[in-house]
């Protein structure tokens, strides 16, 4: 589903992001990059989606090699690609219904599509009863939530997660764990950014440990060190 | 794709009262640039229709002295009749010289009390055959050595005055213009920048999910265009009074020379198309280079 094929990627005036990284994640895996910060988990997800694109190498994804797609075809590979991030990403000055909406409207679905899916998935992330609130009326991990819906709303093949529980607490960040578990089972990639121990340690998935840009561990049912 | 009417209609309106200020601003300096612009065309469009009047009834006028005996007017007479250059020519006696004194003065009776018919000098006004401004001229210099004749007038000089005079006019306003109108451009860029700034939480989410380039961008393109659009609007309101106020100011005086300065429905119309038309191109060039700047990281 995704492949980095000896991927470098440097940052002018900094050190290197990435450097010659392999990786070959298949359909339906849920993937932890460990690894501490400035070590390039981040590039790692930038460069799936394309926000970024590599100095070298080669990133395929669902066999596609996406430096090759012209730039008015990367709007359609994102849109396979849901997003996820520590700050959620939220539009204050929409409710919660609207928030998962817009990722709908702004990519063009009819009206009875979104009118039917926005509530399912509000209800599949536990916040049914909450359409109609606000981000700034609801706790770090409801918001989270929200940012997750959004992500999942158009059913895409893969969801990139950068830090998700970052901002939250244990307990909260139990509960996201939760929901990407459930995503994962419906046969979504995963692959999530963390330097959370344990919720590393107790999933027991397939972890990437990255350091200085370089792949040193790439092991199955892995732990986070 | 299906592009939702209803979405980029809100959206677009959304950023045109996000920043009201912004965007009266920007709209005045349009109006202002395009209203310079249709000056410039008016006085053109004038000049133009000045040049063609002159073409059709061009001639010069052989004042003849108030003292000159009859045989000497008819010296004149008959050297117009001979000469190959005229096409017609007609005489005006003193009654009805004295006539178009009399209309002229009518606002200062002390002047006509003052000239008695007897004063004013007779003339033959001249049609040549050649509507052309040097033959003219060489043509009226053959009658200048006759007895009798007072001087030769040429309406063709005040017209190749009054012309050089008015392009040199329009040509400063045509600058101006063109200099404000890139002003206009700038601001405009400027404005969409803004509203791109006010949006960018929206447009990175956007970009994240996968709306397509030009969802993007058609809301803030319409903003400008929108903006650029009322400011011509403005622009052609003014162009319109400012030619009813000439319309105004000729048809108070006698002074028919002008009056092709005062322009028809069909030339405004034709100037009106043009002054939309620009303020179009500079919304569209404005936020195009905008977004492009500032989507296509």
């Amino acid at each position: 589903m995704i492949k980095l094929e000896n991927v470098t990627k440097e940052y002018p005036g900094h050190s290197v992001a990435l450097k010659s990284a392999d990786a070959d994640i298949v359909k339906g895996e849920f993937v932890f990059l460990v690894g501490p910060s400035g070590s390039g988990k981040s590039t790692f997800l930038r460069l799936v989606n394309k926000q970024e694109d590599p100095d070298e190498g080669r990133i395929f994804v669902a066999g596609k090699d996406i430096g090759k797609l012209s730039s008015w075809k990367v709007p359609m590979l994102r849109r396979n690609i849901g997003s996820v991030f520590q700050d959620f990403k939220l539009l204050p000055n929409k409710t919660v219904a609207e928030n998962v909406s817009f990722a709908l409207e702004v990519i063009g679905r009819p009206r009875h599509v979104i009118k039917t899916q926005v509530p399912a998935i509000c209800e599949l992330v536990g916040l049914g009863d909450k359409t109609t609130k606000y981000p700034e009326q609801l706790s770090g991990g409801e918001q989270q939530r929200v940012s997750i819906a959004r992500a999942f709303v158009n059913r895409p093949l893969i969801l990139l997660a950068d830090e998700p529980t970052g901002n939250l607490d244990p307990q909260t960040a139990i509960g996201i764990m939760r929901l990407l578990d459930r995503i994962n089972k419906t046969g979504t990639t995963v692959v999530m950014a963390t330097h959370d121990r344990g919720i590393v340690d107790t999933m027991r998935r397939r972890v990437i440990e990255l350091s200085h840009g370089s792949i040193v561990r790439d092991e199955a049912q892995g732990v986070y060190e | 794709m299906a592009l939702r009417v209803d979405y980029i209609a809100k959206e677009t309106a959304n950023n045109l009262i996000r920043n009201p200020s912004l965007t009266i601003a920007t709209v005045l300096t349009v109006a202002v640039s395009l209203s310079l612009l249709g000056a410039a065309l008016l006085i053109q469009r004038g000049v133009d229709g000045l040049n063609d009047r002159f073409k059709d009834d061009v001639e010069f006028i052989v004042w003849v002295e108030p003292e000159a005996s009859t045989d000497q007017v008819d010296l004149v007479r008959r050297s117009l009749e001979e000469s190959s250059g005229v096409r017609d020519f007609r005489f005006v006696d003193r009654d009805e010289t004295y006539a178009e004194f009399v209309d002229f003065w009518e606002d200062s009776p002390e002047v006509i009390e003052a000239v008695g018919p007897e004063e004013l000098p007779t003339s033959f006004r001249v049609v040549p055959l050649v509507p052309d401004l040097a033959v003219v001229q060489a043509l009226g210099a053959e009658f200048d050595g006759l007895p009798g004749v007072l001087k030769i007038d040429f309406a063709g000089e005040y017209i190749k005055q009054l012309n050089e005079f008015t392009s040199i006019a329009s040509n400063i306003m045509l600058g101006a213009a063109v200099a404000s109108a890139v002003a206009s451009a700038m601001l405009m860029y400027n404005t969409i920048r803004t509203a791109l700034f006010a949006r960018r939480r929206e447009v990175e989410v956007m970009r994240l999910v996968g709306a397509s380039n030009w969802f993007i961008r058609i809301p803030f393109m319409l903003e400008g265009l929108f903006q650029g659009l009322v400011g011509a609007a403005l622009s052609v309101l003014s162009v319109y009074g400012l030619n009813r106020g000439v319309r105004n100011l000729l048809n108070s005086t006698d002074f028919r020379l002008l009056d092709s300065f005062a322009l028809d429905s069909t030339q405004l119309g034709s100037i009106a198309v043009w002054l939309l038309l620009c303020g179009a191109v500079i919304g569209f060039v404005g936020s195009g280079i905008a977004v492009s700047r500032y989507l296509d990281a």
